[in-house]
């Protein structure tokens, strides 16, 4: 196994409109090691408000901190615990690490580079003076951002995530999921952030072992800031980014992709939420590759021969039970070729006879023939039968219209 | 060939939701005629404004209150299909049942990250004849109430303006009073226009420095 990534971040257009930069940024990083490939994709969105006036460079300090961090500890961690990577204790440490590192960068660009008076002053005119102290009391909170990260090596994925935004996770038949549990705070435009005092407590996070039991990878991790999702009608027409991402993977392969990537950002952002928006995407390279995918043992190998004899002795029940069938079809055959020469042979009587009887009809005899024998009107009086004439026809029993049923 | 990963891309709707007092009162003095041409006005600017704004799409709908409370307008309309039918003013003040039909409604919204907080405009003449306390603290219990833009006009001196202040609940976002037709419809234009043109994810701006209205113009 090993992982490729793409990604793309593109400026909102509503963000163009109004002059705010993009606030949104991405880092995405693959190394080999001794341990196998070690994968990270990082995003992280800085939020919009007047108050988190310097959010791009909060977002932008989020990414490259957490990527280094999420390296190390993969390394670390993999290489000390052997089948159980890491433990809840070891992630939640790492998310206090991730905070703390976070606010250090942040503390050191706002030593290299103070809060100016105009700072200041235009958060007091968008937000007021609460605003304005708000930030003066707590600093940080001018580079508030949110934080999506996966980390992968052969046999083990992180997820975690900090605030709005989705981590998808795509099997190799293209089934989309959410790996993290849903936060019902993230509404309205409101969302959990590096910036709120024990940030570490909102995280959440996930990690998959690849294995016989809890089977492979996936195939593809999808990372997006909450522009993109906003942008779509439903979340079935976001959800379905899954399937699409990966077919088109599979046809042209992500670095094709990763070309396009921009330019299906921009026109998600224009025709959807207006918002910034960033794309990072893990490939794990066999499970996205389809046929070149190394399968993964989904059954034990014990119950692998029990079912193998199952399937035997259904095909074997399956050839008899063909066999009944083929030969009472032969049966039906032969009898309906019965039924067609007897019917065939009454056919042929009924017009045998009917010839006998009109045969004097339909060959009336010649002017040098004799008259008929007397004999066929004496045989007519002896039995009582009243002379024909055309008005006794239509008492005639002969006649179909009469005939009872 | 253009890819576009995902199905149909859409923009991320706005409720607006406008409490609008009927009562008897707002028949006096051209009140309730002069509330039926304001919101004549303010939807073609509110429509102006929002084609600066064209990833958010904005759905209005009414709720009136006098004897009782209902919705003058259910369904939500995007403003390029609203047609407004005038209000009537007469019978008491019942903005209690007028926050409880507006609970209802919010609290059956989904809880989605799409749609951005709604704005919520409350708009009255005097006092409420009805307990309205318990009704407004159910608003601020459901979480689209309590986290949507809630802004309010009062008209004329006898509003009660404690109990639109407490619809706010937003010292930064103080209630408007308005004593002519002419301030109706510039103030409720301001609000309505903010909303529309004010990119998501940002609140509306503070308001602009509005002179006193002077006393010769007072009509209400």
């Amino acid at each position: 196994m090993s992982w490729k990534v793409a990604h793309a971040c593109v400026r909102g257009s509503s963000h163009q409109r109004s002059g705010l930069p993009n606030q949104d940024a991405v880092q995405c990083a693959v190394t080999a090691g001794a341990q196998g490939t070690v994968a990270v994709a990082v995003v992280s969105d800085g939020h919009g408000s007047g108050r988190h006036f310097r959010s791009q460079v909060g977002s932008s300090l989020a990414v490259s901190t957490v990527a280094a961090t999420l390296q190390t500890f993969l390394r670390e961690s993999v290489s000390s615990n052997g089948h159980v990577p890491f433990v809840p204790e070891q992630v939640h440490e790492l998310e206090r690490k991730i905070v703390s590192g976070w606010m250090a960068a942040v503390h050191s660009d706002l030593e290299n580079t103070p809060f100016s008076e105009a700072e200041l002053a235009k958060v007091e005119k968008e937000e007021g003076a609460e605003g304005r102290a708000a930030v003066v009391s707590a600093p940080e909170l001018a580079y508030g951002a949110t934080l999506l990260a996966a980390a992968a090596t052969d046999r083990v994925l992180l997820y975690l995530q900090l605030g709005d935004g989705e981590i998808l996770s795509v099997n190799a038949e293209g089934t989309t999921t959410r790996p993290l549990p849903p936060d019902d705070r993230l509404i309205a435009n409101q969302t959990t952030s590096l910036c709120q005092p024990e940030a570490w407590k909102d995280f959440r996070s996930s990690w998959v072992v690849a294995g016989v039991t809890t089977g492979a990878l996936p195939s593809l991790v999808l990372l997006s800031t909450d522009g993109y999702a906003n942008s779509f009608r439903s979340d079935d027409d976001f959800l379905k980014i899954g399937q699409d991402y990966l077919e088109i993977i599979r046809e042209q392969g992500i670095s094709s992709l990763a070309e396009e990537l921009p330019a299906i950002l921009t026109e998600a952002t224009q025709q959807g939420s207006g918002d910034d928006i960033t794309l990072a995407i893990l490939q794990d390279d066999a499970g996205a590759a389809g046929s070149a995918r190394v399968p993964q043992p989904l059954i034990p190998p014990a119950s692998k021969s029990a079912l193998i004899e199952q399937l035997k002795a259904r095909h074997s029940s399956q050839q008899h039970k063909l066999h009944e069938l083929a030969t009472r079809v032969e049966q039906t055959r032969k009898d309906n070729r019965r039924l067609r020469n007897t019917i065939l042979a009454l056919v042929i009587a009924v017009i045998a006879i009917l010839f006998a009887v009109f045969h004097s009809r339909i060959f009336p005899p010649s002017a040098g023939r004799g008259p008929l024998p007397p004999v066929q009107h004496g045989a007519s009086e002896k039995a009582g039968a009243k002379p024909r004439s055309p008005g006794s026809q239509e008492a005639s029993p002969a006649a179909p219209t009469d005939q009872p049923r | 060939m253009a890819m576009r990963p995902g199905g149909s891309y859409a923009g991320r709707p706005l409720h607006v939701i406008w409490l609008l007092d009927c009562s008897g009162s707002m028949a006096f003095s051209g009140k309730i005629e002069a509330l039926n041409n304001a919101i004549r006005e303010v939807i073609p600017a509110m429509r102006k404004a929002a084609e600066g704004n064209p990833e958010v799409q904005f759905y209005v709908r009414v709720i009136r209150f006098s004897s009782g409370a209902s919705w003058h307008i259910a369904e939500p309309t995007l403003l390029n299909d609203f047609r407004w039918v005038d209000l009537d003013a007469e019978g008491e003040t019942d903005l209690g049942q007028a926050f409880t039909l507006l609970s209802m409604e919010l609290s059956n919204m989904p809880a989605n990250a799409r749609m951005l907080p709604p704005q919520l405009v409350l708009i009255s003449d005097g006092k409420p004849t009805d307990d309205w306390k318990p009704a407004l603290q159910a608003l601020l219990d459901v979480p689209w109430g309590r986290r949507a833009v809630r802004q309010s006009i009062a008209i004329g001196q006898d509003a009660d303006q404690e109990t639109l202040r407490k619809f706010v609940d937003n010292p930064e976002k103080p209630v408007l009073r308005v004593d002519n037709a002419e301030q109706l419809v510039r103030y409720f234009r301001y609000i309505s226009t903010s909303v529309t043109a004010t990119p998501p994810g940002k609140e509306a701006a503070a308001l602009p420095v509005e002179s006193a209205p002077s006393t010769d113009d007072d009509a209400w």
